[in-house]
C-alpha cells in the first residue's frame, strides 16, 4: 500500500529543520562543551569555551543565528519504498528541497550565502541545496540536514593513499589537516574521517560522520575505528591550537571515522573539519 | 582588560601587545574578500593613472571587520555578526595598510608578509570568537550599509561597537599571539 506525501510537506519541514539547526545547538553536544571547560587549564581558552555557551544561550534566546555563516544546505534523505511523492510536472526531489531551503533563508533572515562559483553572481536564497537521498524499506521519509560554514568546509581534504597504508598513516592525514588549518575552522571541531569507497565516497562519509551528535558522543562500536579515533582526537589536542586559537588543550572536541570497502589498489581517505558550531537537524515524515 | 576606541588615536594603537585581551568601542567597517578584491583593483588602476585612489567609504586610519553579517530580523540592528577567516584577506592586506588601513578584526592565522605589513605600517590585528555570531552582536549598537549593497552579504557595513570583546593577535611590532 503506497503513502502518499505532497511536496510541500517535505519543503515545509525542511523549512522548519533549517531554522532549527540555525538557531538551536544540539544538547547531547553542549555536555561536550561543559566537559572541556571543566578540562581546560587555559585562562584564555577557558574564556573562549564560555563564550561559546553564551553564545548558545543567546542565539536560542534573542533569537539570532548561532553564527552568521549560515551556511551551505546539505540534506541526506532515506525514502521509504512505500512513499509516493506528488512532484509537479518537470520537477525534481532538489527543487522540494531548495524551496524549503529558500524559504527557511528568507522568512528566517538567515545570511544568502550561495554563489555562482565562477562570477560569485548570489542565486539570492541560499538555493540550490544539495542533495543526497537513498531508497530504503519502509513508508516515511528520514530527514537529516546540515547547514555548513564555509571557515570549515574549506579545510577539508580528500587523499588517495597507497593500500599498503594502514591506520597510523590515515591518523597521520588527518592530524596534519588540522594543524594546517590551525584556528580558522572554529575550534574546538568535531573531525569526520571517511575511509575507503571511492575519492567522492570517502569525502561523503567524512560528511556523515558529522551528522549525528549522538554518535559523535560515543565510541565507536568498530575496534579500528575507535582505535584511529581516539588516537586523532588525543594528538590534535596536543596541538596547542585551542578553542578559538587561543591556545589551551581543547582544539576538538569529538573525532567519528566511518569507513566502506575499497579497491585492492587504492585506499581513499577524506577528512572533514566541523567547527564547534555544528548546525544538523533531524526529522521523519 | 583594555579598553580601545576606534578609530584609533595612534598612541592608544601602539600601546597595544599581542595577547592583550581588549574590549572595542567605536567604528568598524565589514569587508569580506569581495570588497577587498575590488579595493585592490581600485588602488592598481589609480596607481596606473597616478592618482590617489578614493574610496566609498572611508578606509584610512580605520579598522575591517572581516564579518559578513545576517540581515537584522525585526527590532535588531544586525543580525549575526561574528568574525570570518582572516587569511583569505592575506593576499590583498598589505597593499591596504599602505594606504592607511590600521586596524583588522577577523579570526586565525594570518601570513608573514601580513605580519611584516602590520609592523611596517604600525597598524594592529585583532581576532574574535570564532562562531560566536549571536554573542558578538549583542556588542553592536548600530549598523548601517554604506557601500556595496549588491554584494549581498559581502556589503559594507559601517558598525559601532561597544565593548566588542577581542585579543591582540598581531601588535605594531610585528609581535604575534600566540
Amino acid at each position: 500500500m503506497m503513502r502518499q506525501v505532497k511536496a510541500s510537506e517535505i519543503s515545509g519541514r525542511i523549512t522548519e529543520l533549517a531554522r532549527e539547526a540555525n538557531f538551536i545547538f544540539p544538547g547531547v553536544l553542549i555536555r561536550l562543551i561543559d566537559r572541556a571547560v571543566k578540562r581546560e587549564e587555559n585562562p584564555l581558552a577557558k574564556q573562549a569555551l564560555g563564550a561559546i555557551l553564551t553564545n548558545i544561550r543567546l542565539a536560542k534566546k534573542m533569537p539570532l543565528p548561532l553564527c552568521q555563516d549560515t551556511g551551505l544546505v546539505e540534506v541526506f534523505l532515506e525514502i521509504g519504498s512505500e512513499v509516493r511523492i506528488n512532484l509537479k510536472p518537470f520537477s525534481c526531489l532538489e527543487d522540494v528541497v531548495s524551496e524549503g531551503v529558500a524559504d527557511a533563508y528568507q522568512k528566517y533572515f538567515l545570511r544568502l550565502s550561495v554563489v555562482d562559483p565562477l562570477t560569485r553572481k548570489n542565486t539570492g536564497n541560499n538555493a540550490p541545496a544539495l542533495v543526497h537521498a537513498r531508497l530504503v524499506s519502509g513508508n516515511k521519509i528520514r530527514i537529516h540536514l546540515l547547514a555548513k560554514g564555509f571557515g570549515s568546509e574549506n579545510m577539508g581534504k580528500v587523499i588517495n593513499l597507497a593500500p599498503g597504508s594502514g591506520c597510523l598513516d590515515i591518523e597521520d592525514f588527518a592530524v596534519k589537516c588540522m594543524e594546517e588549518a590551525g584556528s580558522r575552522p572554529c575550534p574546538p571541531v568535531f573531525i569526520g574521517v571517511g575511509i575507503g569507497g571511492t575519492m567522492e565516497k570517502a569525502a561523503l562519509l567524512a560528511k556523515e560522520a558529522l551528522l549525528y551528535p549522538e554518535e559523535l558522543t560515543v565510541p565507536n562500536k568498530d575496534k579500528e575505528l575507535r582505535t584511529l579515533e581516539q588516537n586523532v582526537l588525543r594528538r590534535v589536542n596536543k596541538s596547542g591550537i585551542g578553542p578559538a586559537g587561543l591556545g589551551g588543550k581543547n582544539t576538538a572536541l569529538a573525532v567519528k571515522a566511518k569507513k566502506f570497502p575499497t579497491h585492492i589498489a587504492g585506499l581513499p581517505v577524506a577528512v572533514n573539519i566541523s567547527c564547534w558550531a555544528l548546525r544538523v537537524a533531524h526529522g521523519t515524515i | 582588560m583594555k579598553k580601545v576606541k576606534l578609530p584609533f588615536n595612534k598612541t592608544d594603537l601602539k600601546t597595544l601587545r599581542a595577547g592583550d585581551e581588549v574590549l572595542l568601542s567605536g567604528v568598524v567597517f565589514t569587508a569580506r574578500d569581495q570588497v577587498h578584491k575590488i579595493l585592490s583593483a581600485k588602488i592598481r588602476a589609480d596607481q596606473k593613472k597616478k592618482t590617489d585612489p578614493v574610496f566609498p567609504f572611508p578606509v584610512a586610519g580605520q579598522t575591517f571587520y572581516y564579518s559578513g553579517p545576517t540581515p537584522p530580523p525585526p527590532g535588531r540592528v544586525i543580525g549575526s555578526a561574528g568574525p570570518t577567516t582572516g587569511s583569505r584577506m592575506d593576499r590583498y592586506t598589505p597593499l591596504l595598510l599602505e594606504y592607511g588601513l590600521k586596524g583588522m578584526l577577523g579570526k586565525g592565522e594570518r601570513s608573514a608578509e601580513v605580519r611584516l605589513a602590520v609592523k611596517k605600517h604600525s597598524a594592529v590585528y585583532f581576532i574574535t570568537y570564532g562562531g560566536c555570531g549571536a554573542l558578538l552582536a549583542s556588542h553592536i549598537r548600530e549598523a548601517k550599509i554604506v557601500a556595496f549593497p549588491e554584494l549581498g552579504p559581502e556589503a559594507v557595513w559601517r558598525l559601532v561597537l561597544q565593548d566588542f570583546p577581542a585579543v591582540v593577535a598581531i601588535d605594531s611590532r610585528g609581535k604575534v599571539f600566540p
